[in-house]
């Protein structure tokens, strides 16, 4: 169980801990080698006059000292403005939430999926470890696992959208959207294959722990109990032995959720879908330091609150575990 | 208590049912996100159709727009500039059907077009034209800086615009028209606008052959401008979809998906070619590349070296290896598209020849040890390290590093790369070496005035290559003053025979741009050289539907 005032405290703790990484994320992206303005500069025809360029910095507010630009930072994000993206031109935030809410729409559904099909998989695969079952399941997930991600999504892409013409090629809506707006039943239509890949390959990670996991169980005393009452070995699985395995999986699909944040680069490119991850590469490249922070303070809120979250069900999961003074 | 198979069965269907659920929501939520992008719409429910020309775009970025005050992108095909930089070195009339020039390069007189209208029905004027250039100082503006030379703009009538220069400056249509150039805006749109920096534009109101009408979930779609003064299109659209997977553009193009694919390499077309309507074309020197000498780097200070290592570059070897393009045999113009300007003296003076590149290093004071390793006149074993762009996905350079190492290796050079990912450190890594290698667009490298990026002037304090001539400079500042096209010529000439002998960089081939289309539904596209962008307004005007 958890402690309340434990809790209050937790609480206290993370909101440092997100002023730390917003504070540590800050001054990374400012000492990163090179800026927007160079690369901006470079991409020119010609040179320009230093006044030009002077110019140029001054305007991105560049030509600050790096501690005004931090006091500038933190005052803006205490009120809320997260800026304009130095690439786009467009505010900081919406731009963000837009491309997360597509890259939502593929991973959310994914890791939902894999989380579950990992641990029912990796669950029974575990229980019977050893047997011709469990090694073909296993061994099938090492050769999928092994092969990249972006090549079974040009496979599928090729396979299943080019010669069996069951999927679109890729892009979120039909052309039908310029005439008649936006479709959701079309939008699920373009994000079936990329979660179904997506959840492949969400479910074979969760399904290599949660087997060892089942494994580590198996051999406990409380299971040998369990079958000595007589239960049956179902009984045994579904009430005794997955219960216990299911611990670590917590921390672990809290992060994995956590992690959604960043989307996911391969998925989003090979299959058009331009969401979160392709916006971030975009930004890396640019160097789009507003966009990056904006992009960076979201994953530093989501990690932390997922860290907090995972405190608290595993507490609530297994009593054993005391957080706080009790 | 153990559950029945009924009941098991009904907990399957809920949770089932919980994620069905959950995804349809998430949908529903992006359809949200998507109809608030929708909002960019100035004509929105017309039917696709046939003769609407679709074009994939490898970025959503690419069709995110902001507003034509900003760098930012804005929709092809909407504004206008005054001219329309050539393939020949001449311009092509804009919204300035011609022009004149003072003798001195200093004052430039625009007869604008008599009846261009923006594309909401208000006249373009020269108001229009000074509006553009005062509002973007007064404003503060980061694209002002294309601008920089203007003192005034003044508008005796409005349909002239005179525009006074703060110094004499021959080039001016060539920086007011190339990369990125500059557009006019509307007056009667933005002088109402009090913070341009943050504006985002919904109408893109301008004076070209296509108007806006909206961009939404990975699309952008412009319509023809039935309204426009010069030669109207003939598609009645064209809708830019992001396809950011090349193979998947190429997919596209195979399904109909798309109408036609550009920057394809030569092993893809190769592919392309039994596929039925479908249909390539090559334009021909899009891009160019050099072997670059930082001229404050020794050895590479020493003329000799210099002339010695363009004479160890196998330039058909690396064409070659390219698939396309073809090699240069100049000392710097691209003979196709800068034409007359090419020098004819200087072409073929350093043709691939190890025995005269030993000599001119013996002769210069270069000597061998035992081993063959090249001694430089200090004393010191000569090795260049190239630093290598890794952000550069352009796979050419490792080609020419590969031929290069192997040629200059057997004159006992040792040549090795670093890579940088960030171009700031690539610049510093460039400015502390000896040699580097460069690609350039061919707007760079195809008239009189790109040889003013040899200069060091007053406007350009430096350059790539470090280098600084007085004579040259003088030539330069003499070409910036004068308008008269021959003496422009006389003088380029001189400016190559200069370049010839102190080799600052050495050419080396170009690249061609390899476009397919779909056959079966517009031709059109190959205009032939200079206009390598598919979305070129002058292409799109240009497409035919095939009925």
């Amino acid at each position: 169980m958890i402690d309340g005032h434990y809790l209050l405290r937790r609480i206290g703790y993370s909101g440092a801990a997100f002023f730390v990484c917003v504070s540590i994320t800050f001054f990374i992206l400012h000492l990163m080698p090179g800026d927007y303005i160079t690369n901006y500069l470079l991409s020119l025809s010609n040179t320009l006059p230093k006044e030009v360029v002077a110019q140029f910095y001054q305007q991105y507010g560049l030509d600050r000292p790096l501690w005004e630009q931090y006091l500038i930072y933190i005052f803006n994000i205490l009120q809320g403005q997260w800026g304009y993206s130095y690439q786009y031109g467009l505010p900081v935030f919406p731009l963000i939430m837009e491309k997360l809410t597509w890259s939502l729409v593929i991973l959310l559904p994914a890791i939902l999926f894999g989380i579950i099909i990992g641990i029912v998989l990796g669950a029974w695969s575990g229980w019977r470890s050893g047997g011709k079952k469990d090694l073909a399941l296993f061994n099938f997930m090492i050769v999928f696992r092994a092969i990249p991600e972006f090549w079974w999504a040009i496979m599928a892409v090729w396979v299943f959208a080019f010669y069996l013409q069951w999927f679109p090629l890729g892009g979120f809506s039909s052309i039908s959207v310029l005439y008649s707006g936006l479709n959701p039943w079309d939008v699920l239509y373009h994000a079936i294959l990329p979660i179904c890949l997506m959840t492949s390959f969400v479910a074979t990670g969760n399904y290599y722990v949660m087997r060892n996991s089942m494994i580590s169980v198996i051999g406990e005393d409380y299971i040998t109990t369990a079958r000595a009452k007589g239960l049956d070995e179902r009984s045994v699985l579904w009430h005794h032995a997955l219960k216990n395995a299911l611990l670590p999986m917590v921390t672990m699909t809290t992060f994995q959720i956590a992690g959604i944040i960043m989307g996911n680069v391969f998925i989003e490119t090979v299959f058009s879908w331009p969401g979160i991850g392709l916006l971030t590469t975009e930004a890396l490249g640019m160097r789009d330091l507003p966009l990056l922070e904006g992009i960076f303070l979201l994953d530093a809120l989501m990690t932390i609150c997922a860290m907090l979250v995972a405190d608290i069900l595993v507490s609530y999961l297994d009593p054993r575990i005391r957080m706080g003074d009790q | 208590m153990e559950t029945s198979p009924g009941q098991k069965r009904k907990r399957i269907i809920i949770f089932g049912g919980i994620c069905l659920i959950v995804i349809i929501a998430l949908c529903f939520a992006a359809w949200g996100a998507g109809s608030n992008t929708v909002a960019k719409s100035a004509a929105k429910n017309q039917e696709h159709s046939a003769d609407e020309v679709i074009i994939p775009v490898d970025s959503s970025s690419s069709i995110t727009y902001t507003s034509a005050m900003q760098k930012g992108g804005v929709p092809p095909g909407i504004y206008q500039g005054l001219v329309i930089k050539d393939l020949n070195g001449t311009f092509d009339p804009a919204l300035a059907e011609r022009w004149d020039i003072s003798t001195d390069a200093k004052v430039w007189t625009f007869h604008l077009v008599k009846d261009a209208t923006w594309s909401d029905g208000v006249p373009f004027t020269c108001a229009d034209v000074k509006f553009t250039n005062d509002y973007m100082k007064e404003k503060n503006l980061t694209m002002a800086y294309v601008l920089h030379d203007v003192e005034t703009i003044d508008c005796p009538d409005d349909n002239t615009a005179v525009v006074t220069l703060k110094t004499s400056y021959s080039g001016f249509l060539d920086q007011i028209s190339r990369q990125p150039g500059i557009t006019i805006s509307p007056q009667h749109i933005w002088q109402n606008i009090s913070d341009p920096q943050h504006y985002e534009d919904d109408r893109f109101i301008g004076t070209g052959p296509f108007v806006f009408d909206q961009d939404t979930a990975g699309y952008a779609r412009i319509l023809r401008n039935d309204a426009y003064y010069g030669k109207k299109a003939q598609v009645s659209g064209v809708v830019l979809k992001v396809i950011t997977n090349p193979d998947s553009q190429v997919l596209a193009l195979k399904t109909g998906e798309v109408d036609v694919v550009s920057d394809i390499t030569p092993a893809v077309a190769e592919s392309l070619k039994s596929e039925k309507n479908i249909a390539l074309y090559t334009i021909n020197d899009t891009g160019a590349y050099e072997v670059a000498f930082n001229l404050a780097q020794y050895p590479a200070s020493i003329p000799a070296f210099r002339k010695a290592m363009s004479h160890a570059v196998n330039r058909d070897l690396i064409s070659s290896l390219f698939g396309t393009g073809k090699p240069t045999e100049t000392t710097f113009l691209v003979p196709s598209l800068a034409g007359s300007y090419v020098n004819p003296a200087d072409v073929g003076m350093y043709n691939y020849n190890m025995s005269t590149a030993r000599e001119i290093l013996t002769s210069a004071g270069f000597t061998w040890d035992k081993e063959g390793t090249l001694i430089a006149p200090d004393g010191n074993v000569v090795t260049l390290t190239i630093p290598m762009n890794t952000l550069s996905s352009d796979s050419n350079i490792q080609k020419i590093v590969s031929v290069l190492k192997n040629d200059w290796g057997t004159l006992g050079i040792t040549v090795s790369t670093v890579a940088y990912e960030d171009k700031k450190q690539y610049r510093k890594a460039v400015n502390a070496n000896s040699v580097f290698i460069d690609s350039f667009p061919v707007t760079l490298h195809d008239d009189a005035d790109a040889l003013l990026n040899f200069a060091v002037t007053p406007i350009q304090e430096t350059n790539y290559y470090n280098y600084n001539d007085p004579e040259y400079n003088t030539l330069v500042t003499a070409i910036q003053n004068t308008a008269d096209r021959q003496e422009i010529l006389r003088m380029a000439y001189q400016l190559q025979d200069i370049l010839a002998e102190d080799i600052p960089t050495v050419p080396i081939c170009t690249s061609d741009t390899i476009v397919a289309y779909r056959s079966d539904r517009f031709t059109g596209w190959d205009l032939g050289p200079g206009y390598y962008s598919v979305t070129d307004s002058r292409v799109l005007t240009n497409l035919t539907p095939v009925q």
